[in-house]
């Protein structure tokens, strides 16, 4: 969940805030479409401020085509600001730590782990001479 | 709202029923004493800690005393408590900003903490009555004379009539600190109040709740009686009437005002006993002399259109229906007052 | 098609033949948080007394949740918090609370049961031993119970400690975003409502003199600094007053900004330069 923080000396007002912060996130991959935006009564109980200023922020969102609400259920991201190179990075870096957690609950240690991935990658680029 | 307000005045009302039946009970202890040692339990016979039966006979004045002060001192430090302190602290916006209205607020609170006080005061005069005429007729004197029940002070301090005042003591309490506002001002508004009512009631209203009985006397049974206030024969009834009214009326039984000094009984010029004159013959010429001067006042009287003598009183037998009069009346006079003193609470602002 | 909770129209009040409120006008939407805000004794209070049914007006209407305020006790739907948070001293928390469940028909217990466990304040503690914040709390938690629609406090966060203020705004936040209550707050300490509230009602000198969004107002000023006569580079905008702040000394202007000012340095202005600046002005009227 996106923890957002309101500076209150930057002279911005709050809502913006909470937009630059959103999109900064979708940026960086840390929210992906699908996922939900936390509630407005989740963001006053970590920054005590007026739920309005979430509703705006998100409506703002929401203008710019990046959220939509999905009335009783909550506010969803829509759209990706991600690059597409960082988009990827981050569904690989999930789909890894998977593999790892599904190693080590087989009971495999990082030496046998590293042992896996430098066999898989050297037989991937030995056999296809370094071009995957 | 009724637990609460008992919870919110549990210290209060504690204190307005306590204090009667605490002064009930040492009244009753010190009567059983009296009884015993058999004193005559007369009020105002004795004052002063000479011996021990002038020892209860003061603590039972006291006692008589103190209830008739009580309504006055509830009146003040019930009475006006149960909304100065709220009003003080500010805490009546709590009271008018719950979904309960002004008006239930209010009489819930005059309700809850003035009802058992005022039964305490029932207690209280029912223990004083049965203290002094339970089992003595002749009880209720003052000072030297005889007087009725039905006079001040001792019809205030027995019976229902305490309550009714107690009652009458803690609506003006109440209304004055909604008034007023201010607390000490409230409280000596009510002190004053509550004291003119309890003499008011024996002085001006208390004589017309019924009509009195009248005793035609000659004027010879009157001069015989000589003291024209108490000439009703004592042994012909067993507790005293409440004289209201005596006057000379002529013979058409109209009242004759007749000038005071009219008619001397005699001229400072009493007969003395001569050195030679026995004890005997004295009170002859003194008895003589007596009968002379009343033969010679009835004639007087009598030139002046005097033809026989009024007497209006209320035997005692009346005393309960004045009792429950009076308490009536009183309880009467704190509704209203109660109910007039609703425009207070309406106009009540933070 | 807005939902008004709470109008005041053309509102006087007079204590004693002196002047209180004059003509007010305002209205307060729903789900909206309203920072009341005036110096001392400009009437915030009596403005309170007079919307909560305490006072009546000597002139004008109240109406709250679309009826007209009366005596007949307060409207059901709104709670006030006075400045004084009245609470009974003899009672107990728990005594105080069964108070608000006898004297409400429509109270949720387990509501306020939950603001006062939150506090961490003892239910068998008395209320006179309680510290001022958490005496906030517990009436707080009185006001809230209610459920009310439209809630107004009354200098709720004076008297606290910087971590009871923040408790308190913090509650205040949580129910207007999980019930949509209307909050109107008075302070005559601006920095502490303005990240709470999302509106502004400014009195001075007995009438409304701003009203509306936060945001609106501060884009509808800007700072003006520098030498000359302000009301002539300010070009149709009407000049409020001078202020003093962090970079000297500024003229609030209320208007559109002048595209061109020479010798002026234009600069954008915060909700405190406004409301500053508003509270200082003299006006003829």
């Amino acid at each position: 969940m996106i923890a957002y923080r309101i500076d209150r000396r930057s002279g911005i007002p709050a809502y913006v805030q909470l937009v630059l912060q959103t999109k900064q996130a979708l940026r960086r991959g840390e929210l992906a479409v699908g996922d939900q935006l936390p509630t407005a009564k989740d963001v006053v109980d970590m920054l005590t401020i007026n739920p309005n200023t979430v509703l705006k922020a998100y409506r703002e969102l929401e203008r710019e085509g990046l959220v939509a609400p999905q009335p009783g259920v909550g506010t969803f991201v829509v759209a990706s600001l991600a690059k597409p190179g960082m988009a990827e990075k981050a569904a690989l870096q999930r789909e890894l730590n998977r593999w790892l957690d599904h190693g080590i609950s087989a009971g495999l240690d990082r030496g046998d782990l590293e042992a896996l991935v430098v066999s898989a990658l050297d037989s991937r680029y030995d056999n296809e001479g370094e071009q995957p | 709202m009724i637990r609460v307000t008992w919870r919110q005045f549990r210290g209060t009302i504690l204190v307005g029923v306590l204090t009667p039946l605490f002064l009930a009970v040492a009244i009753a202890a010190v009567t059983s004493v009296a009884s015993r040692i058999g004193s005559p339990n007369v009020l105002f016979d004795c004052f002063g800690l000479s011996t021990t039966t002038c020892l209860t006979e003061t603590a039972l004045t006291l006692g008589s005393l103190a209830t008739l002060a009580l309504p006055v001192v509830l009146g003040v430090f019930v009475g006006v408590t149960v909304f100065s302190r709220d009003i003080e602290r500010g805490t009546h916006v709590l009271g008018l900003t719950q979904a309960v209205g002004r008006m239930r607020w209010y009489w819930t609170r005059v309700l809850v903490v003035f009802t058992p006080v005022v039964l305490a005061m029932v207690v209280l005069g029912y223990v004083v009555l049965w203290s002094r005429f339970g089992s003595n007729p002749y009880g209720g004197s003052l000072v030297d004379a005889i007087t009725s029940r039905l006079e001040f002070p001792t019809f205030g301090t027995i019976g229902v009539v305490p309550a009714g005042y107690t009652a009458l003591g803690l609506v003006i309490g109440s209304s004055a600190a909604l008034l007023l506002r201010n607390t000490i001002g409230a409280m000596i508004v009510t002190l004053i109040a509550t004291v003119a009512v309890i003499v008011a009631f024996p002085t001006v209203v208390r004589e017309h709740y019924a009509t009195p009985e009248v005793r035609h006397l000659t004027l010879d049974a009157s001069e015989s009686g000589r003291s024209v206030a108490y000439a009703m024969d004592p042994s012909e009834i067993e507790r005293p009437s409440w004289p209201v009214d005596s006057y000379y009326a002529n013979n058409s039984g109209e009242r004759l005002d007749l000038p005071s000094g009219a008619c001397p009984f005699d001229d400072g010029q009493w007969p003395e006993p001569r050195p030679d004159e026995t004890t005997a013959d004295f009170d002859l010429r003194l008895d003589a002399f007596i009968a002379n001067r009343s033969q010679v006042r009835m004639d007087c009287l009598r030139s002046l259109g005097a033809d026989h003598y009024d007497n209006h009183f209320f035997e005692d037998r009346m005393l309960w229906r004045f009792q429950f009069t009076e308490a009536a009346l009183c309880l009467l006079l704190a509704a209203v007052l109660a109910g007039v003193s609703t425009l207070s609470v309406r106009r009540l602002c933070p | 098609m807005t939902d008004t909770v709470l109008t005041m129209t053309g509102v006087d009040k007079s204590f004693r033949r002196t002047p209180v409120l004059q003509d007010c006008v305002f209205s307060v939407e729903r789900g909206t948080v309203t920072a009341l805000v005036g110096s001392n004794g400009a009437g915030k209070s009596t403005l309170m007394s007079l919307a909560v049914g305490l006072l009546r007006p000597d002139r004008g209407e109240v109406i709250v949740l679309g009826q007209r305020v009366g005596q007949r006790g307060i409207t059901p739907g709104l709670s006030y918090l006075a400045q004084h948070k009245p609470l009974y001293p003899r009672l107990t928390v728990k005594e105080m609370l069964h108070f608000g469940r006898s004297t409400n028909p429509s109270w949720n217990h387990d509501y306020a049961t939950e603001l006062v466990d939150a506090a961490d304040i003892s239910m068998s503690a008395k209320i006179k031993s309680l510290s001022p914040g958490h005496r906030t709390r517990v009436a707080l938690a009185l006001a809230l119970g209610r459920r009310p629609e439209l809630l107004l406090l009354d200098e709720p966060l004076a008297d606290l400690d910087p971590v009871a203020r923040r408790d308190v705004a913090r509650t205040l936040m949580r129910d207007a975003a999980e019930h949509g209550t209307t909050i109107v707050l008075s302070s005559h300490v601006l920095s502490e409502l303005i990240e709470v509230a999302d509106q502004l009602l400014l009195l001075r000198e007995h009438r409304i003199r701003l009203a509306g969004a936060i945001d609106d107002i501060t884009d509808d000023h800007y700072l003006m600094a520098g030498s000359g006569d302000p009301a002539a580079a300010a070009q149709g905008g009407s000049v409020i007053a001078e202020i003093n702040g962090p970079s000297g000394t500024a003229f609030v202007v209320h208007g559109t900004r002048p595209a061109v000012a020479p010798g002026w340095r234009i600069d954008d202005a915060t909700l405190d330069d406004v409301v500053l600046a508003h509270l200082r002005a003299r006006s003829v009227s």
